[in-house]
């Protein structure tokens, strides 16, 4: 495995954040995120856009 | 940026560590990005399959690294709850109770351990300052044991006390615990009386004050 190549991940991140974001939203809820009562919808998008931008600057494994 | 991915993993785990949701549904945060980031990769670089098998490699490994820091965030929020906890149950559990002009008294229930007992003479310490007491009664009823370390607690509470210049009275030394301390070969230098009312009485009398029964004769 070449591991001189760049990651697209930050370029995804950035690039597709609105569809990412869209999707993960609804995996959270498949995955149950809601079901305890607990979090509303609204907190759960919040939560999901504030961690999202960030992770476009995750450094590399080992980094 | 990392520090702000970290900041906003921290947010979300102490929030949801403080409602009492359970490490799995703080993790799926970040677990659950998983899958529509694998598609969007397989649609980016799907073509590819080296490719795409090392930006999934590259994107589990970060997001697993989040995951995890989001369980020990999840976990150090809810240990510093059961500490804070633990706190404000042991101030309620070592009451100082005024009972008369002079007198305090410090009903003990439960287990006694060294921080408890440290508890106890600080709140007894400060009542005798606040009150200007000068007797104090250890209610030791509810004690189930006493071991040497405990014993030794309650020595130095009374020696302080006296130092403060208010006298102690143990009440409530249950036959086991009365036992213990002579086997251990103890002494606590203090006056003892089988009940909270034969201490507060004795209290009364050295403070100079008499209880008359006024209740009619039949």
């Amino acid at each position: 495995m070449a591991k001189s190549r760049a990651t697209i991940l930050p370029q995804l991140l950035q690039e597709d954040e609105r569809t990412l974001l869209a999707d993960w939203l609804e995996w959270q809820k498949t995955a149950g995120a809601l079901s305890s009562g607990q979090i509303s919808d609204a907190e759960l998008a919040e939560n999901s856009r504030r961690f999202s931008p960030p992770c476009a600057a995750v450094p590399r494994p080992g980094n | 940026m990392w520090a702000e991915t970290r900041a906003a993993i921290e947010e979300v785990s102490r929030s949801r560590a403080a409602r009492g949701l359970t490490p799995s549904e703080t993790a799926t945060f970040v677990f659950s990005l998983k899958e529509p980031l694998f598609d969007l990769m397989r649609q980016k670089v799907g073509k590819d399959a080296d490719r795409l098998a090392e930006e999934i490699w590259t994107a589990t490994m970060l997001l697993d690294k989040l995951g995890l820091f989001t369980a020990e965030v999840f976990q150090k929020s809810r240990e510093e709850i059961i500490a804070r906890q633990q706190r404000e149950l042991l101030e309620l559990s070592t009451p100082v109770v005024r009972l008369w002009e002079g007198v305090l008294a410090l009903p003990l229930i439960g287990t006694l351990d060294s921080e408890r007992t440290q508890t106890v003479m600080e709140s007894l310490l400060e009542e005798i300052v606040n009150s200007g007491a000068e007797i104090a009664i250890i209610d030791i009823t509810g004690v189930p044991t006493v071991d040497t370390l405990v014993a030794q607690h309650l020595i130095k509470t009374v020696a302080a006390a006296r130092l403060m210049g208010a006298d102690c009275i143990i009440n409530g030394i249950r036959p086991q615990i009365a036992q213990t301390i002579v086997h251990l070969g103890l002494e606590l230098g203090v006056v003892s009386k089988g009940t909270m009312a034969d201490a507060f009485a004795l209290a009364l009398r050295r403070l100079g004050k008499t209880v008359v029964d006024r209740s009619p004769e039949c």
